[in-house]
C-alpha cells in the first residue's frame, strides 16, 4: 500500500525555506465499541507508541484502563500521561485492506493544541515494512510476518 | 505494482495548528476546529457525516517527534 505524503503550508524558515512541510501520513480507521473515527495520522518512526487523543477514545466508546497509566516524554523531556485502550485499526488503499486488534495509547493533555495522532512502533509500525521515499513523497507499507492473523 | 492514493491538496497556512476535517475523497477541507471533537462537529454541521480528521502542524513551531 502506497500513501502520498500530505503537504502543509507553514511559515518559511532557514530549514524549510519553501514554507511547505511534507508529512508521511496514513488514513486509519480507529474502531471502538460505539463507533469508528477516521484519522489521518503521522507515521512516526521516532515514537515508541501509537497515540491518539483521549477525546477520540470517548467518542468511539473505548474503555481506558487507568490502572496502567504510563508516562512518556517527547523531545525536550516534557512528560505526558498515556492511558492504554484496546481498538481495532484498519488501513485501506488500492483495494487492499489491513485490519487488526491493537492496544494503543490515548494521550490526555491540558491544552487542546497538544493533541496528536501518531502511528508509532507499538501497535502499528511493528506490523509493517515501511519505505519512506522523500523524492516522490510516498510511503509504502507492506505487512510483515508479525502482522496479526485474522480472527 | 502497488497503486498510490490520490495526493491531497496543499493544506493552507490558515489551518496551521488546528484539526482539519477532510471529505471522504480527501480533496476538500470541509471544516476545522481547535480540538478533534470541534472539527468533527463542524464537519457534521457542514454535511460531512464521516470526515477524515487530521492535525495540521503549527506554522511557526516545528514538531520534533513523538512520545517515547
Amino acid at each position: 500500500m502506497r500513501f502520498r505524503y500530505t503537504s502543509y503550508e507553514v511559515d518559511p524558515s532557514a530549514t524549510v525555506p519553501s514554507g511547505v512541510l511534507y508529512r508521511p501520513e496514513v488514513t486509519v480507521d480507529v474502531i471502538g465499541p460505539r463507533g469508528t473515527e477516521t484519522i489521518q495520522a503521522l507515521v512516526d518512526t521516532g515514537s515508541d507508541e501509537t497515540v491518539f487523543p483521549a477525546s477520540l477514545a470517548f467518542a468511539i466508546g473505548v474503555h481506558l484502563d487507568r490502572k496502567t497509566i504510563g508516562q512518556a516524554s517527547a523531545v525536550g523531556g516534557h512528560v505526558v500521561q498515556l492511558v492504554p485502550g484496546n481498538v481495532t485499526l484498519q488501513v485501506a488503499q488500492g483495494g487492499r485492506k489491513c485490519r487488526w486488534e491493537s492496544t494503543v495509547a490515548f494521550l490526555e493533555v491540558e491544552q487542546p493544541e497538544d493533541e496528536v495522532a501518531l502511528l508509532g512502533y507499538a501497535g502499528f509500525l511493528e506490523y509493517f515494512r515501511a519505505t519512506f521515499d522523500s523524492q516522490s513523497h510516498e510511503l509504502e507499507l507492506t505487512p510483515n510476518d508479525r502482522f496479526p492473523p485474522a480472527n | 505494482m502497488a497503486t498510490t492514493d490520490q495526493p491531497a491538496p496543499l493544506v493552507p497556512r490558515k489551518f496551521a495548528g488546528q484539526w482539519i476535517a477532510w471529505n471522504r475523497d480527501r480533496n476538500v477541507i470541509v471544516a476545522s476546529g481547535r480540538t478533534l471533537g470541534d472539527a468533527r462537529r463542524a464537519a457534521q454541521a457542514a454535511g460531512e457525516s464521516a470526515p477524515i480528521l487530521a492535525k495540521a502542524p503549527r506554522a511557526n513551531v516545528r514538531f520534533l517527534g513523538g512520545v517515547r
